[in-house]
């Protein structure tokens, strides 16, 4: 008996031993073998291609929700899928892929800022993937994007002036408020509003 | 939580809209890094998470902990010669991968390999001829500084401790197996994503540089395993038993998931255990499991309800915090000694002030157990790190040992110098007061030191003390078992006491060893024999029925198989026994009640039963565990087990102390006013009688509020 054995124990049938486990994956699988790439037909690698633009929206945002720039995300995404690629995998359906993808990301993200000293060693992971479920769970988060884009049509004029120094301008509040003519606490007032509005726009219309 | 987290979601989703930047298309990027990474041939062979085949809907606790993600993996591959049982599905365009196949890749591997090296000498040599002085230099170095030997780079880190003060250090340090290295807690999954991602070069290495003698030898996990089994089955032998079984895969999924995770398999779940066929499946399991985010966060917060005494509006301020601050080193695998030291260096601050929120979680522990002379911090110390329960001791020696003796006590209330006052004053037994002498619990005076020093000094005596080990050992035998692996306050004489503490110093010798990983030492104990077999409910029939010879057989079971309860019963272990406060509610109203009954004194209410009472109704009995508090009675209240009790009741009837003050010293501690009514209401119960009535107070709240 070795306790410390990193074996994993004989898979058996309809089951893993090592199980991702936050989706429940139904029919066809895609598996890959990694370790002859002359073995990977012009088919498989079609699928490969698909299987990257399909998720790929999806990763990308997720992984700036967690706080990474364009080129950061760019490249974890890269690494995502040459790490679930380059090792046994199988595809089973789109929901469990994408959870799958996400928890190989979010895992590489925090490699990434761990290396960088930058993260603290917990993460209420479920929470977040509870959050994304909810929001981006079943279209990469098109549709929800999409949703915001109408409602920050509602929003005044000097509401989406805020937002869009803030988020495209990034400049501070501060700096916003002395734009509007207001204090640094107005200008936060003023974009909380605006954000609460959106989340309420927001909810309406996805319900 | 939730909500912070679609705030971030929801801010990304509009600085994608207002910055007007999307999502790029990187598939010919991946496609082309893809090829060229095959063709470099690089990649390891660790097998990834599979995606699950079953369609379990819930997010449960084997999703979560059979699971190692592909973080800076360096699993060992996976037997090729294990069929794999993932089955494709209906898309058969692509094949699985199967672990391995065999001399083609070996071959790459190899030829990968050679030129690897060829490449690594090719640039040493460039380097050196492109810098000749590099060499020189070096030469130079190599000659000039031959290295004496030093110690290794762990043993002269210091101890990153909350306040001033740093463990001490001892020369030499253990080595610890090499073939049974520690688990990797970064490497697991939990909840879907990694709560634990501390590499192993990242983890603290603090105990090899303390209280780890150079004669202490590192036993693998397989031969510590091995001792606990040899000290039960001797005992067995001894005894001329044998348990009835091991248990099966699906009891023992099921106790291990109460016991380790706080949760019960679904039946999908033990159907999966039960299919696989690997021998060493258990061990796997438990490794996972002891390795988890969620059993972190279990035995945290078992441990924080052990080191916080009650919940109070302040203590809910910080509680959840403190949880988590232990989750945190629980996870990281911190040693357990470097978590007392911190726990007890750790600055006082005040909750009420405000600083609830901007303080470290580990301060608040000492915060919260201040009172005048320091008294709930001592007891805490006592029972939870020096193995032993001093709370009599506060008022006079217990026993002859110096060890427990009213002096030690007071010594080392001022050696943690929390109390109010400058100076510590006890009554002796001769009435006289006596200033105590600050000193650790060995004797070694303290008292020259400055009084703020005081409890460092403690602090790191105690970080290396043995006697932290085996409260460790006791402490995860509790969690486990229900009851630690030797009782400091038998109510029964224990024949198996001298074998038991023999196993309790291996394991805490072992526990050191092993750098005071208390997940390590779950492992041990879960992973042993008495872990698997059978258990019985010792029902409320059992336990008030039962002649004082068959009280006797239950207590030696418990003592020789360990697990006599049955730990999957949650509702069973969460008795709330830890409240010495709603113990003794529950024993008025039980008393209570039997006060309104024909049958006015029961089994539980009678001082000194030597047989089973002819007049109890069966029926009215249920099969349901009795509680603790009601055994501990029933166990006191057998023939020839308590005398020291009953001497210690004597003794305080015969003194001067008003009867608040003898339920003070019944209970170990100040009572509320509304517990004093309580007292007084088990009084009259008790026709007037102290004695009786002192000596229940004491049984059945003393031990209760003990780890």
């Amino acid at each position: 008996m070795d306790l410390m054995s990193e074996h994993p124990p004989t898979q058996v049938a309809g089951s893993s031993m090592e199980d991702p486990g936050d989706n429940q994956p139904q029919g066809g699988g895609s598996p890959l073998n990694p370790e002859s790439e002359s073995n990977v037909s012009s088919s498989s690698s079609l699928d490969l291609v698909s299987l990257i633009r399909q998720h790929q929206v999806g990763l990308w945002r997720y992984l700036r929700a967690l706080g990474c720039d364009s080129a950061t995300a760019e490249d974890l995404i890269q690494e995502t899928f040459l790490r679930v690629f380059c090792r046994p995998f199988e595809h089973r359906n789109d929901a469990a892929t994408g959870a799958y993808l996400r928890r190989v990301a979010h895992n590489l993200f925090i490699s990434q800022r761990r290396r960088a000293s930058k993260v603290s060693v917990t993460e209420r992971a479920s929470d977040l993937e509870e959050a994304w479920t909810r929001w981006a769970g079943f279209d990469n988060g098109d549709g929800t994007v999409e949703a915001l884009r109408e409602c920050m049509g509602r929003l005044t004029e000097r509401a989406q002036l805020a937002l869009r120094k803030r988020f495209a301008d990034d400049i501070s509040r501060t700096e916003i408020g002395s734009e509007l003519g207001i204090s640094e606490h107005g200008a936060k007032n003023l974009m909380q509003r605006a954000k609460a509005q959106l989340r309420e726009c927001l909810e309406s219309k996805l319900k | 939580m939730n909500d912070q987290w679609s705030d971030q979601i929801l801010d990304s989703f509009l600085d994608e809209i207002i910055s007007g930047e999307t999502p790029p298309d990187l598939s010919n990027r991946i496609m082309s890094r893809l090829a060229q990474r095959q063709a470099e041939n690089t990649h390891s062979d660790i097998p990834l998470p599979e995606v699950p085949d079953d369609a379990d809907q819930d997010r449960s606790w084997w999703q979560q902990v059979v699971h190692i993600p592909p973080v800076e993996s360096s699993h060992p591959v996976q037997s090729s010669s294990q069929p794999s049982a993932l089955v494709s599905n209906s898309n058969s365009s692509l094949k699985r991968y199967d672990g391995g196949s065999g001399a083609g890749k070996k071959n790459r591997q190899t030829a990968a390999l050679w030129i690897g090296m060829a490449a690594c000498i090719l640039a040493i040599v460039a380097l050196f001829a492109a810098f000749p002085e590099l060499y020189r230099s070096s030469a130079n170095i190599a000659k000039q500084d031959r290295p004496t030997p030093t110690l290794p780079e762990a043993n002269t880190q210091k101890v990153a401790s909350s306040g001033n003060a740093t463990l001490p250090k001892e020369p030499i340090a253990p080595t610890v197996p090499k073939e049974n290295p520690l688990p990797s807690p970064e490497r697991l999954d939990i909840n879907g994503l990694p709560f634990a991602v501390v590499e192993p070069d990242a983890m603290p290495t603090l105990p090899l540089e303390n209280a780890v003698p150079d004669t202490d030898v590192a036993l693998s996990d397989t031969e510590i395993v091995a001792e606990i089994n040899t000290a039960f089955t001797s005992l067995w032998d001894q005894y001329k038993v044998k348990p009835v079984s091991t248990i099966d895969d699906k009891e023992w999924l099921q106790r291990t998931a109460s016991v380790l995770l706080n949760t019960t398999p679904s039946s999908s779940q033990v159907e999966l255990f039960k299919q696989t066929e690997d021998p060493n499946k258990r061990n796997y399991l438990l490794q996972q499991a002891t390795s988890s985010e969620r059993f972190s966060r279990y035995f945290a917060k078992q441990i924080a309800t052990a080191l916080v005494p009650e919940e109070n509006e302040e203590t809910a301020q910080w509680r959840e915090d403190f949880e988590v601050w232990l989750t945190q080193n629980i996870a990281q695998r911190t040693p357990y000694n470097e978590v007392v030291f911190k726990l007890l260096t750790a600055n006082v601050v005040s909750a009420k002030n405000g600083e609830a929120n901007s303080g470290r979680p580990e301060n608040y522990w000492l915060t919260a157990l201040q009172d005048p002379h320091g008294h709930k911090v001592a007891q805490r110390v006592s029972t939870l790190w020096l193995n032993q329960s001093l709370q009599c001791s506060q008022c006079h020696d217990q026993g002859s040992s110096p060890e427990t003796s009213q002096a030690t006590y007071w010594s080392m209330l001022a050696a943690l110098n929390l109390g109010e006052k400058p100076e510590y004053f006890f009554e002796r037994k001769d009435g006289t007061l006596k200033a105590a002498t600050a000193a650790l619990p060995n004797g070694e005076s303290i008292d020259s030191l400055p009084p703020e020093q005081r409890r460092d000094a403690f602090a790191k005596w105690l970080s290396t003390s043995p006697i932290l080990a085996e409260g460790a050992v006791n402490m995860t035998w509790k969690l486990v078992f229900g009851a630690p692996l030797v009782s400091n306050e038998a109510a029964v004489e224990d024949p198996t006491h001298a074998a038991r503490q023999k196993l309790l110093k291996t394991l805490a010798q072992q526990f050191r060893v092993h750098r005071y990983d208390l997940s390590r030492l779950v492992l041990w104990v879960s992973a042993s024999q008495p872990f698997a077999t059978p258990s019985r409910v010792i029902t409320q029939r059992d336990w008030l029925l039962a002649s004082e010879t068959e009280l006797r057989d239950i207590r030696n079971s418990e003592n020789l198989f360990a697990n006599y309860r049955r730990l999957e019963l949650s509702e069973a272990r969460n008795i709330p026994e830890t409240n010495g406060r709603d113990v003794l509610q529950n024993l008025v109203r039980f008393e209570r009640e039997e006060a309104g009954n024909s049958l006015r004194r029961t089994v539980l209410a009678q001082p000194m039963p030597t047989q089973s009472l002819p007049n109890q109704n069966p029926a009215t009995l249920s099969d349901e565990p009795l509680p603790a508090w009601q055994q501990n009675l029933r166990l006191h209240a057998s023939a020839d087990s308590d005398s020291f009790h009953q001497q210690l009741v004597s003794r305080l009837l015969k003194s001067k102390l008003t009867w608040p003050q003898l339920v003070q010293h019944a209970l170990g501690r100040n009572p509320s006013s509304q517990e004093l009514r309580w007292a007084d209401e088990l009084l009259q119960y008790h026709g007037g009688d102290k004695q009786v009535t002192l000596l229940k107070l004491h049984w059945t709240t003393h031990q209760t509020i003990a780890m």
